[in-house]
This record gives structure tokens, C-alpha cells and sequence, in this order.
């Protein structure tokens, strides 16, 4: 068990150089101009070079890439101009944000796709489980940000019930920690909900099909408690996809904290993209996909544990 | 050993074989679209998308509006304003003339994207299932590395490094979109080339790319088909996301997603302008996610 | 039966059917096959799939081969046709050696040229046919890879659908419009489409009903006689090898245990694996020799991954001796034309044979690198 876990751990470290070298390759071999924007416009060739030695682009590919790679497992992601701040320290601030609202969607996304899909595939077939099928198309197609902007129309400028934007700590009130952090996770969580609803819905159906539970019935047992022994089995495929959730829900966030003034990473990429800032971009990338792979293997880990038949697979 | 009589007369055993025979021999494709027919909300998506199709390229009968310049005495109009069908803009252009317009830059930027994927991705996929060893290694081993990213954030990224423009976006969401492609399509070749007809291609001495296009590429069809259509509804909010934060086309050309965050500012003077744009990206992205389902089950590929 | 309307030159056409060619229309020698495995996260293991096989087969005839499944008869028919590069060894076609040890599948004019005059018959129906193809387009891409002119693919097809016993019309088809029998059928008609010479029939009526079997045997059986081709038949058949076969090589774990006239084979099989798979065949044919009085068969066969040593039969043989785990028993005559490896049958005077060529005329053998 414990080398298993080692095994997978260890293979998390070939996929997380992956990442650096996909974003470092695409930024760097991508056609634009690295110096353009460090650079004023009536800059000699002369100071293009210095510059240029400067940074180590007069430097072959592979060597650029392993000193870049070296800085940022020491921390250092580089100077932000636009910024005046070191990108880390950028980084480090927004990332807690970020984690608090993702966290937040993320439980809210499970615990309503998940009783909406356990409703379906309970009762399926019936108007509840159209209702429910239908809502996950809905979701699935819905855009994250035109949902965001129709709350903000209800909730904001027609019944002033919801602050427009911004976070809020804990220690101005729970009340007012909560209200910044509503729409901003109910437009964000719209494809979660729709993804685990179908998953589990799926995985209650099938396990519904299997001859335990004709065994379970046969031995006399309530409804209620084959339901209990049936969401037990159902659950492992759902699990398997909040990784890929909470991918949704880093991606989507720049569009959701853009909207909402939400002080996370999203907005720190949204920024960066508007002032043409490609340092910001190109870390808080790295960053985010780093969170997104440990994230994924902390799933698998926490499955290994809870379901013996991974153990086999893994 | 006596088990039969030897068949010396072919005829009448091929006069039996053509009594058994169906009398009207049905391709595959053929049943597909005979399924797809019934299916009423297939029908009802494709209606809706072709007339979203007509009403972009017809724009310029449908409204005499100029797209990209407005009467900024005529801004901010609410919808259902005489002239101004979905009233006005925050610069005073028609609503309804920029949702038109812009409809075809939203069409082509979800669609584009999953066409060029599909291309691509077919072929690397379809040559790692098919010739496996080091090939599959090196082409799927890379895929994988996308894997490890959000989609959206990684559009966004090199949408970012590219700079602004439709093409670009193109370029990014294409990106995005391949290595799942090429999942799907080596997991379908190497389901296909354990079968025996494709050593008896082998057999007759063709080229490996000669197997692959005449015998691969149709056993392959269904679930990349079906994958992809899948794939058009997100790329098209994803399309309209990227626009969003002004990745997209260059304004003053209309486009869903720019269109909403531009005119976000004046949800609390003309709300249910500022929503418009939304409404239709997510008409768009539903019909094509219900146009899959119904192609999905016409095509008969099992999840 | 109507003439074929395009008639085929081929470049390695040195024989006729009328007046018997001297040597064998194919010969393996030698040849070996391992399948690499992996057996841990460094440890690396082969399977021997094919071990030293040795047999010929001559113009016209059938050459049958019999053995469990796993024997590796359907790897000697894949190394045969070039399915799958061999790892040791020579085929030899019509007196020229075909493939070199580890060489990948070429697409060269050479090779096509050897496809073209060896086709092969596969088992399962299903898998065998194109499903997105109709039978005449699944018929005639042999042809269209080898040039034939569109006249010539339609009017061949229509030829060979009816020397396969179906209707012409029944090129507009798909695969799963047609039965079991019909499939195979086609799939005997794609392997005649380029005039082979050699058709290798691997498993060809293992997955068809008892009754729709005995047709297509005897649809190859005419078509042998019509077309003068030559067969290696391959099955685990007893009964269905019987039928077909003038001669048979019997395999035991990648390698020839016995080679003999198929009639002398099932009268006196004399290798113990032989006769234990003969006493577990039921008898069909009252009037034929009647089954050896052993012990069928029993226990598994080992694993390929570490054969038995000395003889692999050892391990499931009622007659082991102690030699048989020390030595491989060498291939010896006990009496003219059947070849057995056993060491019930000491190497005699005819020492250091192999399984080659079972030398009815007494032809001396001819050197492997022809």
C-alpha cells in the first residue's frame, strides 16, 4: 500500500515538469515579442541586446528553460514592472483567495449535483429525473459569466439584496463574508453541479442493475437501507471526477473573480492580460496547473484508501 | 470421413443466398441518419442552429444598421424600443444588429477550433493506435501533459501570448481541444486494429497510411464524430469566455462575448440588454449540446 | 464454371499446375518466434511462441496443422504470410527466401508481389470484414492496391463471389446483413481476389455452426481443385485437419511433435501427445481408424513463458523417462515419410533429420539459404 502510494506520488513528477515545459514552450516559442513590452518604443538596438543578455534570451532553448525552471522552484517567478511587486508575493496573496472561493464552490457544486443526482437515478424515470437531466444540459451549456451577470442584475441592481463585488473577511461578519462569496459560487459551481449530477445519476442507475442488490433485497432489507448500501458503491466514479471539477472551477475563475472584483488568481491573470504582463500569465499558470495536478493526485490518494478494487489499478 | 455431399452447383446455392438477403441492402450511415430523423430534439436543435446560421449570414438584408457605429444620442435604449428592436447599446448601436453580426464571429470561433482539433488530433491518434511502440509513446505521452492543465486557463494562456484577434483564439481553443481528441481516437484505433481485417489489408501489401485512411478512419468515424459534436457547445462558451476577457476579435466588431463584457458596466441603467448576448451563446451552446446527444444516439456509440 | 475475366501475371510464376514443380511451393525452416513480456515494473520475459518449426508444403497439396489452442499455430501462419516478422529461420517461396529475421512488414513492389501469391483465410467472421464496408469494396481492395482497373475489380468481384457460392448482387451488402457462413464466404473470396497461390486457412471454420462448416470445407476443397491452390490449414480441429489435410504437422508448445501423411497419422500416430489428442477426439467417420486406446489428455498445458526442458510434453506425457527432462528428443523416422520428436523413437541410422521435408522420394535436403 505504501509503495503504491509512492508509485503514484512519484508519477506526479514527471506530470508536473510536463506542465513547465507545455507553458515555458508555449510562451517562448509562440510568435510575440518577449522585449516589446519591456522595452519603450524608440529603444536602440543596443539596448535590445542588453537587455535581451539581460534576461538570458541570448541563451540557447534548453539552458533558458532549466534557469527558469531552477528560479521557480526557489520561489522566484520575477519582477512584475506594471505590478512594482515581485510576481511571487502577487501569487502567494491571490492563491489563498482563490482556494477559498474554489473550496466553497467546489462543496457546493457536490452537495447539490449530488442529491439532485441521487434523486434522479433514485427515481428514475420520473418527472424529478427529467427535471434533473434537463438541468444538466442546462448547465453543462450555460456560460459561467452570463449566469454571473444575470445575478448580478436580479440581486445587485434590481433588489440590492447582494454586494456587486469584492471579498470579504471574516472578521467584518459571517453575514457579510457569506453574501460576497453567494453569486460569485453559484455561477461558478452551474457545470459542476451539471457534471456530478450525471455522473452520479449514471453510477446509481448501473449500481442499482447490480445483483447485490437483489441480494440485499432478497435477505429482507428496507429500501432505505439498500439505498445506504447502494450510494456506498455508487460514489467511487464521482470521486474520480471532482479532479477534473475543480479544473473547471480554476479555469473558470478567471472569468467568475473578473466579474466579481474576487482578489484571486483569476484576477491577477485577467490583469496581467489586459496591461500585456506575459510574466504574470505564464506563473500564475504554472501555478494554478501545478495546484490542479496535486489536487488530482490527492483525489486518486484519498480513493486508493477509500475504494480496495483502485488499489489494483493504481 | 463423409460430411457432405461436395457442392458442385454454386447457382442454386446463390439463388438461396439471395432469397435470405435483405432487400435493401442499408449502410451504416445510412441507419444513422434514418434514427437521427426520428429523433424530435435533434431535429428541433438543428432547426434552431440553422436559423441562427441564416440569421448571421443574412445580416446585412435583415437590419440597415451599421454594426460597428452608433447614434449616441439612441444609447442605452430599452428593448422593445421603436427602431431599436433589442434596443441600444452603451454607444447607441442596434442590439439586434450586433447580435446578428455578431453571431458569426461566436459560430466561427466554436467551430473552427473543434474542426481543426478533429483533423489533428485524428491523425495523431490514429497513427499512435495504429503503429503503437515508441510512436504512441511519444505522441500520447505528450498528449497527457495537456491533461495536467484547465482547458480554460491554458486557452487563455496562449490565447494571452498570441495577443488579441480571431485568429489567435482559433489557434488557442485548437490547441486545447486536440489531446482529448486524440485520446478518443487512439482508444478507438486500438479497438479496431486487433481486428482481423486489418492484417487482411496488410496482407495485400498496402501502405500503412493507405490502411489507415481506407480501413481505420470509418471504424473510427462514430465516437470522434460523436466526441466532437460534444465538444462545439463548450467551445463555443469557451470561445465566447476568451472574448470575454478580450481575447477575442478586435472591437468595434460585434462578438457574444465581448458584447457582455462591455456592456457589464450598464446592467444597473438597461439590464436586460446587458444579459442579450448571454442569452444567445447559451441558446447556441445548448442546441449543439442537444444536437450531439441526439447524434450520439443515431450513430449508436456507447459512453 | 465461367472463366476469371482478369487473369493475373505474376513476376514469381516459375510453376505450372499441370506438371509438378520439383521442390515444395513453401518451405519453413528454423523458425522461431518469442514474444517479449513484461513480467514487473524491470524484469523482462519472452513467450516462445514458435520454436525451430520445420515442415513444407507442396504445389496443390494441404498441409494441414493441429494442436491446442496456444500451440502456436496461429503464429506460424501469421510468421508464414509476413503478418509478423520472425525472429530466426527462412520461408522459402517457390525457392526464394521471403523474410529476413526482425524486418518489419515492407510495402515494396518485392513484397507486394509475395502478398499477392499468399493470402490467408481468417477465423472470425466478425472481426474479419470490414464493418463500414460493403462486400465488393471489401472484395476488391486487394485489387484496387495492386492496380487492377475499376472493369476488372467489378467484373472479378462478381466472378469470385459466385465461385464462393453468392449472388453478385451481393456486393452491395454490408458484413452484417450476412450470416456466419456468408461472412466467411466473403472472406474466402477477398483471400482469392489477387490468384494466390498458397492460402493459409488459419481457424477458417472454427466459429461456424457443425452444419454451415461442411459447406465451406467443401467450397475449399472444390476451389482447391478448380484453382489448383495449395493450403495450410490450420485448426484444433482433429476431425476438420482429417478431412482437409494430405499432410499434418501436429504442435505441441511452438513446436513439431509429428509430421505425417494425414491417412498414416491418424492410422499410427506414433508420438504419445498425438495419440492423447486423438483418444480425446470423438470418432466421426465409423469406417476410419479407430482411436488410439490411451488415456486422453489431461492437466494444462505449461506455461510458454518457461517451457518444460527437455521435451515440453514431458510435464503431461503417460510415458516420460528420465531423458526426457535432460534432452530434447531429437526428430527421427521410424518408418519412411513420418517424422516423430520423441525419445520413445531412438535416432536411428537417418540421424540428425528434421521436420522439414518428410522425404517420401527420398530427395536429399536441400541446403536452408537457398
Amino acid at each position: 500500500m505504501v509503495t503504491l502510494i509512492l508509485r503514484r506520488i512519484a508519477m506526479a513528477v514527471p506530470t508536473l515538469l510536463g506542465v513547465t515545459v507545455v507553458i515555458w514552450l508555449l510562451l517562448s516559442i509562440l510568435p510575440g515579442d518577449p522585449l516589446a513590452f519591456l522595452l519603450p518604443q524608440d529603444a536602440s538596438p543596443a539596448d535590445r541586446a542588453r537587455l535581451a543578455t539581460e534576461l538570458g534570451l541570448d541563451q540557447p532553448l534548453p539552458i533558458r528553460y532549466v534557469d527558469w525552471l531552477f528560479d521557480m522552484m526557489r520561489g522566484d517567478f520575477g519582477y512584475s514592472p506594471f505590478r512594482r511587486r515581485e510576481v511571487a508575493d502577487l501569487i502567494a496573496a491571490a492563491w489563498k483567495n482563490t482556494a477559498l472561493l474554489a473550496g466553497f464552490s467546489a462543496a457546493f457544486g457536490l452537495t447539490i449535483g449530488i442529491s439532485l443526482g441521487t434523486l434522479a437515478g433514485v427515481y428514475r424515470g420520473s418527472a424529478i429525473d427529467r427535471f434533473v437531466t434537463g438541468l444538466a444540459i442546462v448547465g453543462l451549456s450555460v456560460p459561467s459569466f452570463w449566469v454571473a451577470i444575470l445575478l448580478l442584475i436580479v440581486f445587485s441592481a434590481q433588489f440590492k439584496v447582494l454586494p456587486a463585488g469584492g471579498m470579504a473577511t471574516l472578521d467584518g461578519g459571517l453575514s457579510s463574508f457569506l453574501g460576497h462569496l453567494v453569486m460569485p459560487v453559484i455561477s461558478g459551481s452551474m457545470v459542476s453541479i451539471a457534471i456530478t449530477a450525471r455522473v452520479t445519476r449514471a453510477s446509481i442507475v448501473e449500481t442499482f442493475k447490480a445483483e447485490f442488490v437483489d441480494t440485499l433485497r432478497a435477505k429482507g432489507l428496507r429500501e432505505r437501507q439498500v439505498l445506504l448500501h447502494v450510494a456506498k458503491n455508487a460514489i467511487s466514479p464521482v470521486l474520480t471526477t471532482t479532479g477534473l471539477q475543480v479544473g473547471f472551477l480554476l479555469g473558470g475563475s478567471v472569468l467568475i473573480e473578473t466579474i466579481f472584483s474576487w482578489p484571486g488568481l483569476g484576477q491577477l491573470v485577467f490583469n496581467a492580460i489586459a496591461a500585456r504582463d506575459l510574466r504574470i500569465v505564464q506563473a500564475t499558470t504554472v501555478v494554478i496547473a501545478a495546484t490542479f495536478v496535486i489536487l488530482n493526485l490527492l483525489v486518486d490518494l484519498l480513493q486508493m484508501t477509500f475504494d480496495p478494487r483502485q488499489k489494483r489499478a493504481a | 470421413m463423409a460430411l457432405a455431399e461436395p457442392m458442385t452447383a454454386h447457382s442454386a446455392i446463390a439463388a438461396w443466398a439471395a432469397v435470405d438477403a435483405p432487400a435493401t441492402p442499408e449502410s451504416y450511415l445510412q441507419a444513422a441518419r434514418r434514427r437521427f430523423m426520428s429523433s424530435r430534439v435533434g431535429l428541433a436543435a438543428l432547426a434552431v442552429l440553422l436559423f441562427l446560421v441564416a440569421l448571421s449570414v443574412c445580416a446585412p438584408l435583415l437590419t440597415s444598421y451599421d454594426p460597428a457605429v452608433g447614434q449616441p444620442v439612441d444609447r442605452l435604449k430599452a428593448i422593445g424600443t421603436p427602431g431599436h428592436l433589442l434596443g441600444t447599446d452603451e454607444q447607441g448601436r442596434d442590439m439586434l444588429t450586433r447580435i446578428l453580426y455578431g453571431g458569426r464571429m461566436s459560430l466561427i470561433a466554436g467551430l473552427a477550433p473543434v474542426f481543426v482539433a478533429t483533423v489533428i488530433g485524428t491523425a495523431l491518434g490514429s497513427l499512435s493506435g495504429f503503429i503503437g511502440r515508441w510512436v504512441a509513446a511519444v505522441i500520447m505521452r505528450t498528449m497527457d501533459m495537456f491533461y495536467a492543465f484547465p482547458a480554460v486557463l491554458l486557452a487563455i494562456a496562449i490565447s494571452a501570448s498570441l495577443g488579441p484577434g480571431l485568429f489567435n483564439q482559433i489557434i488557442a481553443l485548437s490547441i486545447i481541444y486536440i489531446a482529448p481528441i486524440a485520446r478518443v481516437a487512439e482508444a478507438a484505433t486500438r479497438r479496431i486494429v486487433v481486428a482481423e481485417f486489418i492484417e487482411a489489408a496488410k496482407l495485400t501489401g498496402a501502405p500503412t497510411t493507405r490502411i489507415i485512411v481506407t480501413q481505420v478512419l470509418a471504424n473510427i468515424f462514430s465516437p470522434i464524430f460523436v466526441y466532437a459534436s460534444g465538444l462545439v457547445g463548450l467551445a463555443i462558451v469557451t470561445a465566447a469566455s476568451l472574448s470575454f476577457l478580450g481575447l477575442g476579435v478586435r472591437p468595434p466588431t460585434p462578438e457574444w462575448g465581448f458584447m457582455l463584457n462591455s456592456l457589464r458596466g450598464t446592467i444597473y441603467v438597461n439590464p436586460w440588454v446587458a444579459a442579450l448576448p448571454g442569452f444567445f451563446i447559451f441558446i447556441t451552446s445548448i442546441s449543439f449540446n442537444m444536437l450531439a446527444d441526439s447524434v450520439r444516439d443515431a450513430l449508436d456509440v456507447k459512453e | 464454371m465461367t472463366t476469371p475475366p482478369a487473369t493475373v501475371a505474376t513476376g514469381l510464376d516459375k510453376t505450372t499446375v499441370e506438371k509438378p514443380s520439383p521442390l515444395p511451393l513453401l518451405e519453413v525452416i528454423n523458425v522461431s518466434k518469442r514474444f517479449p513480456v513484461r513480467l514487473g515494473p524491470l524484469k523482462r520475459g519472452a513467450v516462445s511462441a514458435v520454436d525451430t518449426l520445420s515442415f513444407s508444403v507442396e504445389q496443390g497439396q494441404t498441409m494441414g496443422i493441429v494442436g491446442e489452442s496456444g500451440c502456436g499455430k496461429s503464429t506460424a501462419a501469421r510468421l508464414v504470410v509476413g503478418l509478423l516478422p520472425i525472429d530466426e529461420g527462412d520461408v522459402i517461396f517457390e525457392g526464394v527466401n521471403v523474410r529476413s529475421p526482425h524486418q518489419p512488414r515492407h510495402t515494396g513492389a518485392r513484397e507486394k508481389e509475395i502478398h499477392r501469391n499468399m493470402q490467408m483465410v481468417f477465423q472470425d467472421p466478425h472481426s474479419a470484414l470490414n464493418p463500414r464496408a460493403s462486400v465488393g469494396e471489401i472484395i476488391a481492395f486487394p485489387m484496387k492496391v495492386h492496380g487492377f482497373s475499376r472493369q476488372d475489380q467489378r467484373e472479378r468481384t462478381g466472378w469470385l463471389l459466385e465461385q464462393v457460392g453468392l449472388h453478385g448482387n451481393h456486393a452491395s451488402y454490408y458484413p452484417h446483413q450476412l450470416s456466419g457462413g456468408q461472412r466467411q464466404r466473403v472472406n474466402i473470396a477477398r483471400a482469392l481476389a489477387l490468384s494466390p497461390k498458397l492460402v493459409v486457412c488459419d481457424e477458417a471454420v472454427s466459429a461456424l455452426d457443425k452444419s454451415v462448416q461442411a459447406q465451406v470445407l467443401n467450397l475449399l476443397k472444390d476451389l482447391q481443385q478448380e484453382l489448383g491452390l495449395t493450403y495450410m490449414f490450420i485448426s484444433h480441429d482433429l476431425n476438420v485437419v482429417e478431412y482437409m489435410s494430405d499432410t499434418v504437422c501436429v504442435m505441441y508448445l511452438g513446436q513439431a511433435v509429428e509430421i505425417c501423411d494425414a491417412d498414416r497419422l491418424y492410422a499410427n500416430p506414433l508420438h504419445p501427445y498425438t495419440r492423447a489428442l486423438l483418444a480425446s477426439t470423438p470418432v466421426l467417420d465409423v469406417t476410419g481408424a479407430p482411436r488410439p486406446d490411451v488415456p486422453p489428455l489431461e492437466g494444462e498445458l505449461p506455461s510458454p513463458l518457461d517451457p518444460p526442458s527437455g521435451c515440453r510434453f514431458r510435464t503431461r506425457c503417460p510415458s516420460a523417462m528420465a531423458i526426457c527432462a535432460e534432452e530434447a528428443p531429437a526428430v527421427t523416422q521410424p518408418e519412411p515419410g513420418h517424422r516423430v520428436a520423441c525419445h520413445l523413437y531412438p535416432a536411428g541410422p537417418d540421424a540428425g533429420l528434421s521436420m522439414r521435408r518428410h522425404a517420401v522420394d527420398g530427395r536429399p535436403e536441400r541446403n536452408s539459404n537457398a
